[in-house]
């Protein structure tokens, strides 16, 4: 008896570990979207708004939400396991480019968008308006949304990626230039200025970099943002051993060395560099500018500082122009869009029109202003000359008069396809001061670049979106592992020839012999 | 002071002398060490509470908190007002609850059987558990098994995969192997079935050995994040952990977070932590005792 009921156990537990690797195949229910996506956060689809548009295009919405820390595994792990979403949203950037997206449509676990979208204008005009977007095509075809940044295009192709810091220092120690701008032989006076007033007595820093962006100060030496770089004779280099960017770091490890540098940038966590400058112990702070980052900053200052004047906020909040040794402006280039929105193979023709539907629409005037304000009479009203009004029975208001932010299914929807920066100066969520900042500092480095003064920092695109074996499996970690051997080379754990070794190692040379090759032919 | 007489012969201070003469300079420096360490440990705990109670203009301009110079529990409020921390906790109390008994039942019932002789295959179970100690599957067949048997994003996931711990069912098995075989054969002899025999006499002489495991179980469940960021999309499934995590690791990073209210992040942060991490801290030293004992007799009998 005994041995059968043995017999009968282990035959039930193979039976549940076999029926673990039995494909079922997803459901797919062809009333219900399911979306994940990063910027979702605790939205559940749970709002008037949503209602709205479920019955407007006949479809239930359910939505779910990545997290930022876990984004990427959650994705490749849901992929992978062959379980995604019917749409999602990957962080695909020319890093990962070749081993995630490229490897996802040839392998059919994402489909393609309908070679004719013009059954969707606004969404067409979206895709068309992406820079790049033959680059992110696979036999012709585009198998996701690159998520703009502003559906109205304008764009800058640089980076927000620049200096904050205190003018209301530089003004009392005389160092402060008009209008902000700075030579490189001013602005290295000033550094030094800081430290001889502030930082040798107390904790206070002269420049500090946020976490990724350290050394900033190389930014106006090399030529190219990440790992390669074209030298002279149009062959493809390890960015980091080129004399541009070594020159660059020569100067970032005497910042160190001379406490111009002084916070301890090896070790520091994410966020840590922030709280720095927040507590007023920073003179110059190297951060992403972008709005909402600023726009923190700001609060934040003002926070730590009670009742703070508006002139003495900006004061502390100024942006900084830093022309660099050859007299010109440096800044990274950038991409106008920022992940992408991919679609299930698993899901049918039918419930791919709607969800293209959907976001067309949400693209629309009509579903920009439902995603800006909400419900035309309820959240806002519009007088003859267009100008818009914010209801109080839509829009509450918290003690301090700011609006109070609510859950609107299709702001969060439209995430889908854009990041919403055509929204951004007159959603009601907007602190408008930062805005305008940010925007006369990007006007102004448009004006530098249209007038040449501008080093927009790229990489060469040939080189960027090149899919080739060694450099989709090693680019990213190349990137990972030269930017540890800047660190410790700056602050004195590895030698130069050690540095220059570890960014010219085997693997570097087997990447950069491929792509010169791969280039050649 | 009766029961002392016979003590006397103990290393005791001898009479007449003080506390002071008994402690050398040794002590003080042994003592001053422990301090140290106790310090390094302790301060992190008393860090995370000030920030909770401090407000934002204190933290930012005060790098080094020794003492709160201003109180406020906006952070306690907002914590306790969170729709998704609540939901977190009621998730994460059922991991405790149902996942502790769960997992203590099928790892005792299965170390006492492989603690048993000749019964046929016992050494084939036992050495399909332990392979699991040393090999896995890997992430995407347990991905697969888990979608497969309709795991996915559902709160069954966090408990169901882990009924058996190999190193806690070892433990549990050398400590039943240790006890008199004398025992099983009296209670035979008395009528006892095989049930009544692991119920009756093996069960409750295995106390010290449940509180211990049951513990172990108790802080894995508290602490469980890791398959819910995996298999969990529904935001009220997810256990506090989770919810912690996400809440941490979104106010600390740079992504775009347009048009949201600007909070006080590391106070919101602090203030949840010690929401997490007080029940759990209430709860151990209750069964330390317990604890230090099961530990060791499991790890030297056998």
């Amino acid at each position: 008896m005994k041995k059968i009921v043995l017999i009968l156990l282990t035959l039930t537990l193979l039976f549940g570990l076999f029926a673990g690797f039995t494909a079922c195949g997803p459901k797919d229910d062809e009333g219900t979207i399911t979306i994940r996506n990063l910027y979702f956060n605790d939205w559940n689809g749970d709002d008037a708004y949503t209602a709205f548009l479920e019955e407007k295009f006949g479809v239930k919405i359910k939505t779910s939400t990545y997290s930022w820390a876990d984004w990427d595994q959650q994705v490749a792990s849901a992929i992978n396991g062959g379980n995604v979403t019917d749409v999602f949203q990957a962080d695909i950037d020319s890093y990962n480019f070749a081993n995630s997206y490229r490897f996802w449509a040839e392998d059919g676990d994402i489909r393609a968008l309908p070679s004719d979208l013009s059954a969707w204008p606004n969404l067409k005009k979206l895709i068309e308006s992406v820079n790049d977007i033959e680059k992110l095509k696979i036999n012709g075809k585009l198998y996701g949304i690159p998520v703009a940044k502003n559906i109205k295009g304008g764009e800058p192709d640089f980076t927000p990626f620049t200096y904050v810091y205190r003018r209301d220092w530089a003004k009392q120690y005389g160092v402060y230039k008009e209008n902000d701008i700075y030579t490189w032989e001013e602005f290295n006076t000033l550094l030094q200025t800081f430290y001889n007033k502030k930082c040798k007595s107390g904790d206070f820093y002269a420049l500090v970099d946020v976490e990724w962006g350290f050394p900033s100060v190389v930014n106006f030496y090399k030529d190219a943002p990440h790992c390669f770089a074209i030298d002279g004779s149009g062959k493809v280099v390890s960015n980091y051993g080129t004399d541009p960017y070594l020159s660059g770091l020569t100067l970032a490890k005497s910042f160190v060395s001379n406490k111009i540098y002084g916070y301890e940038q090896y070790s520091s966590n994410e966020g840590d560099a922030n709280k720095k400058y927040y507590g007023g112990r920073v003179g110059v702070f190297y951060e992403n500018l972008s709005l909402s980052n600023y726009s923190t900053l700001r609060t934040k200052i003002q926070e730590a500082n009670r009742n703070l004047s508006q002139d003495a906020l900006d004061d502390m909040t100024a942006i900084m122009k830093v022309k660099g040794p050859d007299g010109k402006f440096a800044l990274e280039g950038q991409e106008d869009w920022f992940s992408m929105t991919f679609f299930s193979s698993h899901i049918s023709d039918e419930k791919m029109k709607k969800i293209l539907d959907i976001m067309d629409y949400l693209l629309s005037e009509e579903g920009t202003m439902l995603a800006a304000y909400g419900f035309e009479d309820y959240d806002y009203t519009v007088d003859a000359l267009g100008n818009v009004s914010l209801t109080e029975a839509g829009w509450e208001k918290d003690s301090t008069g700011r609006y109070i932010d609510k859950y609107n299914g299709a702001k969060y929807l439209r995430y889908m396809c854009t990041l919403g920066y055509d929204m951004t100066s007159y959603d009601p969520m907007t602190d408008q001061k930062s805005y305008e900042i940010l925007a006369n500092w990007t006007e102004f480095m448009k004006e530098q670049q249209a007038a040449g003064n501008l080093r927009v920092l790229n990489e060469d695109p040939a080189v960027k979106w090149l899919n080739t074996a060694n450099k989709a499996r090693s680019a990213g970690k190349l990137l990972e592992d030269a930017n540890a051997a800047v660190m410790q080379y700056c602050y004195g754990s590895i030698t130069l020839d050690k540095y220059k070794a570890a960014v010219n190692d085997s693997t570097w040379q087997k990447v950069l012999k491929e792509i010169n090759e791969a280039l050649a032919n | 002071m009766r029961k002392f007489e016979n003590l006397s012969y103990l290393p005791l201070r001898p009479k007449g002398s003080t506390f002071d003469r008994r402690i050398g300079p040794m002590d003080w420096v042994i003592f001053a060490i422990l301090l140290f360490y106790a310090i390094i440990i302790i301060y992190p705990f008393y860090n995370a509470l000030l920030i909770s109670i401090s407000p934002e203009s204190v933290y930012l301009n005060t790098p080094f908190l020794l003492y709160p110079k201003e109180i406020t529990w906006d952070n306690y409020a907002t914590v306790f007002s969170s729709a998704s921390l609540w939901s977190g906790v009621r998730v994460t109390l059922l991991l405790l609850f149902a996942g502790t008994a769960y997992q203590l039942f099928f790892t005792v019932i299965t170390g006492y059987a492989l603690s048993r002789n000749k019964w046929v295959g016992k050494n084939f179970v036992m050495n399909m558990i332990l392979v699991t100690m040393f090999f896995g599957g890997g992430l995407i067949p347990y991905y697969y098994l888990i979608k497969n048997l309709g795991l996915y994003n559902q709160i069954w996931v966090m408990i169901i995969p882990g009924a058996i711990d190999t190193y806690n069912m070892l433990l549990m098995r050398n400590y039943f192997a240790s006890l008199p075989p004398d025992l099983e054969e009296s209670a035979k002899i008395d009528g006892a079935n095989d049930i009544q025999i692991f119920f009756k006499v093996y069960l409750p002489m295995a106390l010290p050995m449940l509180a211990t495991i049951g513990l172990f179980f108790a802080v894995g469940n508290w602490n469980s994040w890791y398959n819910a960021m995996l298999f969990i999309e529904n935001p009220s499934y997810k256990p506090l952990q989770l919810v912690l995590r996400e809440m941490i690791t979104t106010s600390s990073s740079s992504m775009e977070t347009l048009g949201q209210k600007v909070v006080y992040s590391e106070g919101l942060t602090m203030a949840s932590v010690f929401f997490s991490i007080v029940p759990m801290m209430m709860f151990y030293p209750f069964l330390q005792k317990f604890f230090v004992k099961g530990l060791v007799v499991g790890a030297i009998k056998g």
